[in-house]
């Protein structure tokens, strides 16, 4: 028998995390030995702190590019690391520094922000608390996830699947043991920008009602359509 | 005042936090903290402590909070130390250390060796460092901005903080790089307390008849210590520049810290600035005066917060949580709360503090736009409860990493 599928919600230690980027050199450096914990908190910190990435898909890095550096080009680089590596900390380390120094070599020359500018790099550790709520079948796992709260959606959907959290469950993970493969792998290709996380939500909760025919006819709840938030890899 | 407990905070933050609070103190297992600052009234830190402390005995752990002794000629070197954090250029002579080593060892009894967390507030008890055993964890929590502190005086209080397991910093660039792992925990506010709770009508007519302030005129309103950090004199300026065109008062209001030996010169200076003016109010208010904060916050219709250097900047997170309007210095922990042009207005020079004192005093309407997304920033981020599950969080974390029983 399955083991129960049981929620939680993170909280969120947000730690120094040793580097500090004044310039692209510096950003190539601070990217190149940074912690996966500091990259993951500078990819997704919005999805936490303010339940969709900011306007543009833009994480931190792309942000300070833009809005400290001044370059825009790069900066659009940097908010498209998603593409070239979804949900993963070392591809997407790799890209981005592939781009800042592709970038670099075109400059003549290297711009320093001004003190109090830079981009203090950080990390971030999740402690996670059960909420107590379990499942032990898709039904009662679709009944939980309508009313989950964002925090816990990014956990269990997102998070998870990056790194191990202590005591947390990946969804799509869950729903491979419990012998739903198609719709874990579906879980799976879930992509998340630039969706907001109450997207993300409505479309799992979606892909859980086609499951479980609850319209009658096998076809999608319509909470949202099913061209949505996915990762065609 | 009625003791508050955890359940009371239901209504602002849901009942599911705060049964993650008693989850993560549960899974402390009973353990001890002891938090050691130096002033028991007047700051911030002690406002912390004062409502952080019995919340933690309510979740499970045997809390305490033991406030060390000083005489004078300590505090007077604390201040010195206090001032070279912000960058002031100060005389360090061996003397000044000596005292401060001193006044520490005066104070090695009060900690308590069997507490299995001692978390050191601020700089003038990390001398204490010197008495901690291999069984305690203990954390340096600096509540200020260290940035530009002074090498000598960093070199000297440095050695003591090092020697902790874990330090705190308000933001990421106040982290000193001491080797050992520095966690960011912005303060709180408690929405409960006397300072921050709801007010009547007639408590705010009482308290606004007690202080003589008439509210015929538009209030731009500072709350904070008379200390030149708060740049009141700049705040005078700026309101100034706003008379000219639109009618207003201003209130100046604050106190001396126990600990600020300073506090009354910079009075001083800040009563001549406003000689000639009868609608500049100054309130020296006591450090018990916390409705009389309350209810001036609630009336003014601009809180300013002009700080030259601020660790956090608690009175605008208050303002905000009363759903104000703010103006606040781009400084320190304030641009993590003051998001320009969405929770409130941020500003870099007097002739830009008093644009948008301004804007706001001519626009309430997008005045109180601002100040209602101020207010649920703060709920999310900044009152006490998100503030102690953040500290069980990181608790619970320390905890794990050593093999801690209990956790």
């Amino acid at each position: 028998m399955t083991k129960e599928f049981s929620f939680a919600r993170p909280i969120r230690l947000v730690r120094n995390g040793a580097f500090r980027a004044g310039s692209l050199s510096g950003l190539i450096k601070g990217l190149s030995a940074a912690r996966p914990e500091a990259l993951f908190y500078h990819l997704y910190r919005h999805y936490w702190e303010i339940e969709q990435a900011p306007e543009g898909g833009y994480n931190d890095f792309a942000l300070w590019a833009g809005e400290r550096l001044g370059e825009k080009v790069l900066a659009e680089k940097l908010a498209s690391v998603q593409l070239a590596a979804i949900m993963q900390i070392e591809p997407a380390r790799e890209t981005m520094v592939r781009y800042c120094e592709e970038y670099l070599g075109g400059m003549t020359g290297i711009y320093r922000v001004p003190e109090g500018q830079e981009l203090y790099f950080q990390e971030v550790t999740t402690v996670a608390i059960p909420t107590g709520k379990k499942a032990a079948n898709l039904k009662e796992l679709l009944e939980i996830w309508r009313v989950l709260e964002p925090a816990s959606v990014f956990l269990h959907l997102v998070e998870a699947r990056m790194k191990p959290v202590a005591g947390v469950q990946e969804l799509a993970g869950w729903l491979f043991t419990a012998g739903e493969e198609e719709l874990a792998k579906e879980v799976a290709q879930v992509s998340m920008y630039p969706y907001p996380l109450s997207i993300m939500q409505a479309y799992i909760a979606a892909l859980l009602e086609r499951r479980l025919g609850e319209d009658g006819n096998g076809k999608p709840g319509g909470l949202c359509p099913l061209s949505g938030p996915v990762n065609a890899g | 005042m009625a003791t508050v407990n955890l359940a009371d905070y239901a209504p602002l933050v849901g009942q599911s936090m705060l049964d993650e609070i008693k989850a993560l103190g549960e899974k402390l297992g009973g353990a001890s903290i002891q938090h050691i600052n130096s002033t028991a009234v007047g700051g911030g830190v002690a406002e912390i402590l004062a409502r952080l402390v019995p919340l933690m005995g309510e979740a499970g752990l045997k809390s305490e909070w033991t406030v060390m002794e000083g005489t004078p000629p300590f505090f007077q070197v604390t201040k010195t130390f206090h001032n070279a954090f912000h960058g002031v250029k100060v005389d360090v002579t061996p003397d000044m250390l000596e005292t401060y080593r001193e006044a520490n060892r005066q104070n090695y009894n009060k900690v308590d060796t069997g507490a299995n967390f001692v978390v050191v507030h601020d700089q003038q008890p990390l001398g204490l460092t010197e008495v901690m055993n291999q069984q305690q964890k203990w954390i340096w929590y600096c509540h200020i901005d260290p940035v530009d502190v002074d090498h000598r005086v960093w070199r000297f209080l440095g050695s003591f903080a090092g020697k902790c397991h874990a330090a705190i910093y308000h933001l990421p660039e106040y982290a000193k790089g001491l080797g050992l792992p520095e966690y960011l925990l912005p303060p709180a506010i408690d929405p409960l307390s006397e300072k921050n709770r709801e007010v009547t009508a007639e408590e705010k007519a009482q308290v606004l008849e007690r202080l003589g302030i008439l509210l015929d005129k538009p209030i731009v309103l500072q709350v904070s210590r008379f200390d030149r950090l708060k740049d009141p004199v700049g705040v005078i300026q700026a309101y100034k520049m706003v008379k000219k065109i639109t009618p207003c008062q201003l209130i100046l209001a604050g106190g001396g810290a126990a600990d600020d030996p300073e506090g009354a010169q910079v009075l001083a200076e800040v009563r001549e600035a406003s000689e000639g003016d009868p609608d500049i109010h100054i309130l020296d208010l006591p450090p018990t005066a916390n409705l009389e904060i309350n209810v001036l916050q609630r009336v003014a219709a601009v809180v300013v917060q002009k700080s030259l250097r601020e660790g956090f900047g608690l009175t605008v997170t208050e303002a905000m949580w009363k759903a104000r309007p703010v103006v606040a210095a781009a400084v320190g922990g304030i641009k993590k709360q003051v998001l320009h042009e969405q929770t409130g207005l941020l500003a870099h020079s007097v002739e830009g503090a008093a644009w948008s004192i301004y804007r706001i005093l001519n626009n309430p309407a997008y005045g109180e736009v601002l100040a209602k997304a101020g207010r649920e920033h703060v709920r999310k981020n900044f009152i006490l409860p998100v503030y102690l599950r953040t500290w069980l969080g990181l608790l619970n974390a320390m905890g794990q990493s050593e093999g801690y029983s209990g956790c």
